[in-house]
């Protein structure tokens, strides 16, 4: 008889296993349909969550001048970050926090502790700290005196030479992209292309130490080197703020081009502001126009401004200075020569419309320029015709652009042609009822005095990268040609005679041949012409026998005296007298201006063998300056035992004299 | 002694011998035994200073690790400090500043017109000649 309690049992043990295999079965099943269907998608998360991607930060491009000199660079900076919650969760008091932060780094404790207690996940407490106020801020984190705290390093954009160009090189926002001038126009080259680490990471996003690793490196910007010279720029900028500051402009404004190649050598604007603070103007009373302003639209219409480059981005009527293109019109298609006379009584009627002028009488074609005359102007202009002058007014560029590597240029407002009357036509040919670019009208000035080549005007002579290597040249091949070899040379020396004996009196250097043209046009304003206001302007070129340079000074609404002659002329004069002398462009003297200079120097009369007091009474009778080295010794009766400049030696009148004692 | 019967006395010596050889062996395994606790000993001994000094090389080793890395990261706070010096370099040679301390500084002028020398630059056949002066 078998056990019914050994049957029951094996039952139920077979029953027991048969579930156990339906249960590993399903387990199988499950397994099997886990690593097999969805086995990708869990990698891929397993893998989202144990790789950490993190953005290697290019190096954005310097910016150099022609001498590879820095004018933008990058520097080490440190930016303090905190977590609220986290300073929250672990007890921390924002006020003493903010006092300390504040104390390191002579911050405002009110912004900081706003910053601290902001609802947020990650908020920027300060930036731009150097390595010392960082050195402090850590050793309190390290102390747990800043709990939620944490101090990052980056790098920030630095312009070394602060307000320097700034029309030109334009600076960057936050995000490290460019807002004006070089920085936006080249930006994609000057930014590069960030790299990527991609690593294993803990829970906590730490890197693992065995995990893998892959490494993108980052490619650095790309560096441009300008045609910028440092040194003629900063003379263009010293001058335009001594023009600004004397005739109480509006602004000035001055560009100095290679009138050969269109190399931009210098380009400057004032008032300005410092590049690494471009939010604040750095002149007085633009300063407290700025603070004045109350709503942030408001600030952001002044920024805005302030960063244009009037210059490319916008017009102004040119005025006299635009005779020159009517003139060389004139004489390319033959309509006039340097022999023709012309006569002007002071006035012009052209159907309905009275044109006026001085009285200038009989005058040749270079008087006219001279005297800066209108009806010779218009005459000529007539006899161009409507049609031809503006064929003329598109080959040198007005009707397009210059294509100067510079953003938001602009074009030439001119009348339509088709729809244009004769008294229009007049106004154009001096200079009035057009307004054009400050960079097209020297561009086009440039065409005439230059054998006529139209050049294209630019700031950057290459670019290259890291190892030096030039990526990209900008072309100095000029663009056409618009006039014939010889009305450029009648032209230079018509520009010449207008500083010998026009205009341009005020410009003359003794022993350098300089050629220009003066301008004084009514400035228009919403629409209209306004009473009083007027741009002032000259452009000369430099030697006139052979010209180099080409420069364009333009005051803004000057007060007081008006015409170019007074206003801008004695400015463009310095500049060059100190340009051409740094261009190794060597003076030749005339005899009367040999003679002018021999007397405006004295022989230094010998100081040694005499004591101090004896040589600074000799010195000062001459109208010399003593030095005495080294002046640390004030003891007046000790003998001199040399000069410099030596006895017999020429020295400027007013300037300095060295005497050494022993 | 004699009274034992020949077989006893046999018997008797065998035990004896018996029992002297396990004696025998039981020396010698003892001596084995203390033989092999000795060299156990000796070479947990051995194993334990040489893990000793291993442990001594290692810590050694990630001590200079540790001076390695804390120097890496001097130099890179110190390269940080040298671009930031540059970059005042740079600042401090704007033509604006060297001008202001060259003027009022140190009492230098721009020289006047009598001062200048004009030097011709070296023409192509004076370079040329210089070359093949060696």
């Amino acid at each position: 008889m078998t056990d019914p309690i050994k049957v029951n049992y094996k039952k139920r043990v077979i029953i027991l296993f048969a579930i156990w295999c339906c249960v590993l079965l399903a387990l199988g099943v499950r397994l099997g349909w886990i690593m097999l269907v969805d086995g990708e998608e869990y990698s891929n998360r397993a893998v989202a969550q144990q790789t950490k991607d993190t953005e290697l930060a290019a190096n954005r491009g310097y910016i150099y001048d022609r001498n590879m000199k820095e004018l933008a660079v990058n520097a080490p900076t440190y930016t303090v970050w905190v977590r609220p919650s986290e300073l929250k969760e672990k007890g921390g008091r924002p006020g003493k926090m903010a006092n300390l932060i504040a104390s390191a780094m002579n911050g405002d404790p009110v912004q900081i502790a706003k910053s601290l207690q902001k609802e947020s996940s990650l908020v920027r407490v300060a930036k731009n700290l150097d390595s010392d106020q960082a050195d402090k801020i850590r050793k309190y984190i390290k102390d747990g005196r800043l709990p939620g705290v944490s101090i990052d390093e980056s790098t920030r954009r630095y312009y070394p030479y602060g307000d320097f160009a700034s029309c030109v090189i334009g600076h960057i926002n936050d995000d490290g992209n460019g807002v004006a001038g070089l920085e936006l126009f080249y930006n994609t080259y000057l930014s590069g292309m960030p790299g990527r680490v991609i690593r294993n990471t803990d829970s906590s996003g730490r890197p693992l130490f065995n995990g893998t690793e892959r490494y993108y490196e980052s490619e650095n910007g790309l560096n441009l080197v300008l045609t910028i010279d440092e040194v003629l720029q900063h003379y263009l900028d010293t001058t335009l703020e001594e023009a600004y500051k004397e005739t109480e402009s509006n602004a000035t404004m001055g560009i100095c081009m290679n009138i050969e190649t269109g190399e931009i050598l210098a380009m400057g604007y004032y008032p300005s502001y410092d590049l690494n603070e471009p939010r604040i103007p750095t002149e007085e009373k633009e300063l407290e126009a700025y603070e004045e302003l109350e709503t942030d639209e408001e600030r952001v219409q002044y920024w805005n401004k302030m960063w244009r480059n009037f210059m490319v981005s916008d017009t102004y009527e040119p005025g006299s200075t635009f005779k020159l293109i009517t003139t060389a019109i004139a004489l390319e298609e033959g309509l006039t020569s340097t022999a023709e006379s012309f006569f002007c009584d002071g006035a012009y009627q052209l159907y309905t419309d009275t044109f006026t002028c001085r009285y200038h009488g009989a005058e040749t074609l270079t008087q006219a320029l001279e005297n800066s005359c209108n009806i010779v102007a218009i005459t000529l202009g007539l006899r161009i015709g409507a049609t031809k002058y503006y064929e003329y007014l598109d080959t040198l560029g007005f009707s397009g652009i210059t294509r100067i590597d510079l953003p938001s240029e602009t074009s030439a407002i001119m009348y339509n042609p088709e729809k244009m009357v004769p008294g229009e036509l007049a106004a154009m040919t001096y200079g009035q009822g057009i307004a054009v670019t400050p960079i097209q009208l020297i561009t086009a000035v440039a065409a005439i005095a230059n054998g006529g080549d139209l050049v294209r005007p630019h700031v950057v002579a290459e670019v290259r990268d890291d190892d030096g290597q030039v990526i990209y040249k900008n072309n100095t091949d000029p663009v056409r040609k618009i006039f014939s070899e010889e009305t450029s040379k009648e032209m230079c020396k018509i520009m010449q005679s207008v500083v010998d004996y026009g205009t341009g009196k005020n410009g003359y250097i003794p022993g350098y041949k300089i050629g220009g043209k003066t301008g004084t046009a009514d400035a228009v304003i919403d629409g209209h012409y306004a009473a009083g206001k007027v741009f002032a302007s000259f452009v000369a070129i430099a030697p006139s026998d052979d010209p180099q340079i080409i420069t364009l000074i333009i005051a803004d609404n000057p007060k007081g005296a008006h015409n170019a002659g007074t206003v801008v002329v004695p400015f463009v004069r310095d500049y060059l007298e100190d340009a051409l002398t740094y261009l190794q462009v060597e003076p030749q003297y005339t005899d009367a201006e040999k003679q002018a200079i021999a007397t405006s120097s004295v022989s230094v009369t010998n100081c040694t063998g005499h004591t101090v007091a004896e040589a600074t009474q000799m010195l000062q009778a001459q109208g010399l300056k003593p030095v005495v080295t080294p002046n640390n010794n004030s003891d007046t009766s000790l003998e001199v035992v040399d000069q410099y400049p030596k006895a017999g030696d020429k020295a400027k009148s007013g300037s300095y004299v060295y005497i050494y004692t022993e | 002694m004699d009274n034992r019967r020949p077989s006893d006395k046999t018997r008797l010596n065998k035990a004896l011998e018996a029992d002297m050889a396990e004696a025998r062996k039981n020396r010698a395994r003892r001596r084995i035994r203390n033989r092999n606790r000795r060299i156990m000993f000796r070479s947990l001994f051995l194993a334990g200073i040489v893990l000793v000094v291993g442990l001594a090389f290692l810590a050694y080793g990630s001590q200079i690790n540790y001076r390695i890395n804390e120097t890496e990261a001097n130099i890179a706070k110190i390269q940080n400090e040298i671009e930031n010096l540059n970059v005042e370099i740079a600042a401090n040679s704007s033509p604006e500043i060297i001008e202001k301390k060259a003027m009022e500084e140190l009492g230098m002028e721009y020289p006047n017109a009598s001062q200048y020398i004009y030097l011709d630059r070296a023409s192509k056949d004076d370079v040329q000649t210089a070359k093949s002066d060696d």
